[in-house]
Formats: structure tokens, sequence, C-alpha cells
């Protein structure tokens, strides 16, 4: 009896725990069928990891510390010249960039750009940061009470961090970019060359949809571009660059030094528009009468008056030949313009040469009985101008129609002093 | 070979020091150590419950504890909630068809645990298919080596079997 009743249990146990095992498999895949990584669970869960990152960041801390302090103590001098060095031309590029920054809102005043400033936000610490096999997330120690809020963005000193994607009490989890669910668009700095960050677990995330390849530049500095609306424009990810993979992926910026110290920005989150737009009323189709009379002309819709001629062959020796027949034409059409002034001009100036000998006869007149000075001076700028005329090429050569009023008086030229 | 504890206590007790000892170690993924691509240095403690308390057989107490110990990992992590649960009781479920139709019981501690660790990449592999997420393979190969070659020590701990029920 006894042992036919162990023999019982033996077999009911493992059904039971084959059956509970299979029921929690089933929950657990509805829990992931149904649930995201957004929502207050997250958010709690948020502050669980958050308490237990401070725990363990304080030894952590120490630890680096003690780190710190002994390599200082070995390599402090050339560590300090080292600073000092880079301090000074810091300040250079300070200065620079103040002006520039001045320069940059006098041109966006004067052209009535919009900037687009980073607001302000809030600074807080990363407490953890968990990069397991299917997530790359980090703790942040500010949560709903200082105003954090999901999708607001982290940036430390580097550049971009990442994204809120669960907010709790006191802290906040943050989507790292290495993260497989993370995208960021982003674009070149040189070649504005538009693409998406896609994190696939790995330090270095893909630059997917790459708009441009042939134009992205290897070490090129990605920044975000803003195209998604939550993102700011202009900050820092990393650099581009092609991976052993024949992959275009990006250096993350962040990857410089532990993430510690980080500012926490609300999101760009373009407005959508007030008003809808009502598209422009459309005019009423032909009527079927005027369908019928153009279909029955062989037209397919009336030509507008004056427009252009639809060629029937519009194969591209046809096209060509028809610009060249259309040049020819202006050619031919400009040629006899110009044969045409030129024939009026010269018309024009024969008439004055007419009009000057027609003058120039009492003028003589008038120089023999009078002035004496002038009566050889007219004559021989009558027969300057004549000789002029009978020997300059351009009494035959195209030469501008003269004024009317200067062709009319052609006093001054044999009229003395008065 | 020496364990890590100096005797044997209730079988009960040692499922639940296993749990407490796998839940204070997955804590250490806080702490952002990295080997660059081949992902963090901390080993995947689920390991070593998936394999060791597979010896038992389909039980009430294993899966129910399997499933909290995903639900905290997934905690830790920031993973979706439901990931590590359901990658640990597959894997589990995996491991116990494995020694009944194999008969793998009879093999050595590493043995048992390499056996384990390829089962539970297949199985997040297919997780990661299945749920279209990225999946650094590098990444996930060397957290299992690390936990497979720590076996050898805590296996002690977890190493179960039916007679003990």
């Amino acid at each position: 009896m006894v042992r036919r009743g162990n023999r019982r249990t033996n077999i009911v146990g493992p059904v039971i725990g084959a059956v509970v095992l299979t029921a929690l498999v089933t929950a657990a895949v509805t829990m992931l069928v149904t649930g995201s990584r957004y929502g207050a669970v997250a958010g709690f869960s948020s502050d669980v990891a958050g308490a237990l990152g401070r725990v363990i960041s304080v030894p952590v801390g120490w630890f680096q510390a003690g780190v710190s302090s002994v390599t200082s103590y070995f390599g402090g001098s050339p560590l300090n010249q080292k600073l000092k060095e880079e301090n000074a031309s810091l300040l250079q590029w300070r200065d620079q960039a103040r002006a520039m920054a001045e320069r940059l809102d006098a041109y966006e005043k004067l052209h009535g750009i919009a900037g687009e400033k980073l607001p302000e936000g809030i600074s807080g610490r990363m407490v953890g940061e968990s990069v397991s096999v299917f997530s790359r997330a980090g703790i942040v120690n500010l949560g709903s009470k200082a105003g954090v809020k999901v999708n607001w963005i982290v940036l430390n000193q580097n550049g971009l961090v990442g994204r809120v994607i669960a907010v709790g009490a006191d802290t906040s989890r943050v989507l790292l970019l290495g993260d497989s669910e993370s995208r960021v668009p982003v674009m070149g700095e040189v070649t504005r060359a538009r693409a998406i960050a896609s994190g696939d677990k790995s330090a270095v995330p893909r630059l997917a949809h790459l708009n441009t390849p042939t134009i992205m530049q290897d070490g090129e500095r990605v920044m975000t571009s803003g195209d998604d609306g939550i993102f700011p424009r202009g900050i820092a990810v990393g650099q581009a660059g092609i991976a052993p993979d024949k992959v275009w992926r990006v250096r993350l910026a962040t990857n410089a030094s532990a993430i510690d110290f980080v500012r926490l920005i609300p999101p760009s989150n373009f407005p959508p528009p007030l008003e809808t737009v009502t598209p422009p009323p459309l005019p009423a189709p032909p009527s079927d009468a005027t369908m019928r009379d153009l279909t029955g002309s062989g037209a397919i819709l009336p030509l507008a008056p004056g427009a252009a001629a639809v060629p029937s062959a519009a194969t591209p020796e046809a096209i060509r030949a028809a610009q060249t027949d259309a040049a020819l034409g202006l050619t031919k059409k400009s040629a006899n313009e110009r044969d045409a002034a030129r024939e009026t001009a010269r018309k024009a100036e024969a008439a004055r040469l007419e009009a000057l000998r027609g003058n120039a006869g009492p003028a003589r007149k008038d120089a023999a009985s009078g002035a004496g000075s002038d009566s050889a001076t007219a004559p021989r700028s009558a027969k300057k101008s004549e000789g002029s005329a009978a020997q300059s090429p351009l009494a035959t050569a195209p030469t501008p129609a003269p004024e009317p009023t200067r062709a009319a008086e052609p006093a001054p030229l044999i009229e003395g002093p008065n | 070979m020496i364990g890590i504890l100096p005797g044997r206590l209730a079988t009960r007790q040692r499922l639940f020091v296993g749990a407490i000892l796998v839940m204070g170690l997955s804590t250490l993924d806080l702490i952002p150590l990295e080997l660059g691509l081949l992902g963090s240095v901390w080993p995947i403690v689920l390991l070593w419950p998936v394999c060791g308390w597979a010896g038992l057989g389909p039980n009430v107490t294993t899966a129910g504890l399997l499933f909290l110990l995903g639900l905290w990992v997934d905690t830790l992590t920031g993973a979706q909630f439901g990931t590590w649960s359901f990658i640990a009781l597959l894997s589990h479920a995996c491991v116990l068809v494995q020694a009944r139709v194999l008969g793998t019981r009879n093999l050595g501690r590493i043995s048992r645990a390499t056996l384990a660790g390829v089962v539970l990449f297949l199985v997040m592999l297919l997780f990661a298919l299945w749920r279209n997420i990225g999946f650094n393979i590098m990444s996930a190969i060397v957290p299992i080596t690390v936990a497979i070659f720590c076996y050898q020590r805590v296996g002690q701990l977890y190493d179960l079997s039916e007679d003990e029920l």
C-alpha cells in the first residue's frame, strides 16, 4: 500500500508540474504579447532597479575613486600638464563658439528664422545601467516627482544618451541608443545624409535607411536631424563609419566615457496643425456632349489658345529635330531683323549727310562775308565729315540708328559761336 | 572538489537559497561592465536553476520559482515583462525533455551545463526571431559561457534529483 501510494504521488506530481509549467509559459507569452516596456508597471520596476542601483553604485563609486586616486598619484604631473594645454585650447574654442553663436543669433533675427534652442532641463545621475542580451537600459535618479515624463531626451557632456521610456516616482528608465528598440533619426554634419540610428544590441548602432550612402563620409560627425519631432535637431550622436560587416554604423559619442551625470530635457513635440486643411473645390467634370465632341474630332483634351503643338511622336530624335528646327528658325528670324536694322541705320545716316550738305552752302556764304577764321574751319570740317563718311567702313556697316533729335539738328557742327 | 556550501541542506531550502542567489547576482547587471562587442561580462545566472532543477523533473515549485526569477531579471534589465520568464521556462522544459529522452542525467556537471547552455542560446535565438529583436550572438555567447564555467562551482547548490523529493 505504501509503495503504491508513493508511486501514485510520483506520477501525479510530475503531471501537475508539467501542467503548471505549460500554464506559466502561456502566461509569459501572454505578457509578452499584451504588455510593453512602457507604463506604470515599468515605472515601478524602474524604482526597484533604481534603489538597487543606488546601493550597488556606492561600492562601485568607492572602487572607481580609489583607482582614480592611485592613477592620479602616479601620473598626476603629466596629466596636469596635459589638462592645462587642453584647457588653453578649449578656452580659444569657447571664445570662438560664443562669437559664432552671437553672429548666428543676429543672422536668425535678420532673416526671421525660428531658432531651435534646447529647452531647459533638469540634471541627474545615472545610478544603474543594464546591458543584458535583450535590452540596454539605464536608470536615472529623477522621476515623476521631478517632473520627468515619458519620451524626455537624455544627454550628457558627450552627446545623446537615449530617451525615457518609463517613469517611476523617483527614477526613470532610459532606453539607450544601443537597445534593439531604439530608433533615432540622424544626419551627417557635412553631407546632411539622412539615416535612422537603429540599435542592434551592440555598442555601435546601425545607420539604417541611409538615403545617400555614397556621399556619407567615414568619420563624419552624426547628429540628430529632428525629423521625428521628438529629438531636437543638432545633438551629437557619434561618428559614422563602415563596420567590418560592410554596414554603416555610428560610433556613439557617449561611449567615450562612463555615463554618470546626465541632463533630461523635454522632447520637441512639434505641435499639430491648428486648423484642418480643406482641399480647394474641383471644377465640375465636362458634360457627356463635350466629351463626345472631343472624341469625335480625335482630340483627347482641347489645347489652350496659343499652346505649343503636341508632337505626334515624342521620341528623342523627334524632339531633337524639333529643337533644331526651332533654333534654325530663330536664327533666320534674328538675321532678318538685324539686316533690317542695318538698312534703317544706313538710310538714316545717308539722310543726315544729305542734310549736312544742304546746310553747308548758306553757312559757307555766311563765313565768306563775316568770320574769316571760321571760313577755313567749316569747309574743312564738312570735307572731313564727308571724307570720313566716304572712307569709314561704318557707312555701310551696321550702326545704331541715330536719335531723331540729333539727326534733326546738324547746326552745331557748322554754326560758329554767336 | 570543494563546493561553496559546507553541508547539504534540505531540498526546499536549497531551492530557495539558489533562487535568492540568482536574485542577488542578477543585480550585478546594473553595473555596466562590458567587453565591447562581446557584451556583458556578467553570467546569465538563470542558467544554473534551469540546468540544476531539471533533475527534479516537472515540478510546481521549480516552475513557479523560475517564472518569478524571470520577472525579477526583467525588472532589473528593463526588458519587456515576460521575456526572461518565457526563456527560462522554455529552456527548462527543453532540458527536462532532453534529460528524459537522451538520458543526460548521468553526464558530468560541465557537460550538463553546456547542453543546457546550448538550449538556452537556441531559445534566446528563437525568441529574438519571434519578437523581431536585434540579437547580437557574441553578446549572448559570452555570458552563457561564463555561466557554464561558474556552474562547476555553484552546481552543488543547484543539482537536485528526484530522490530528494
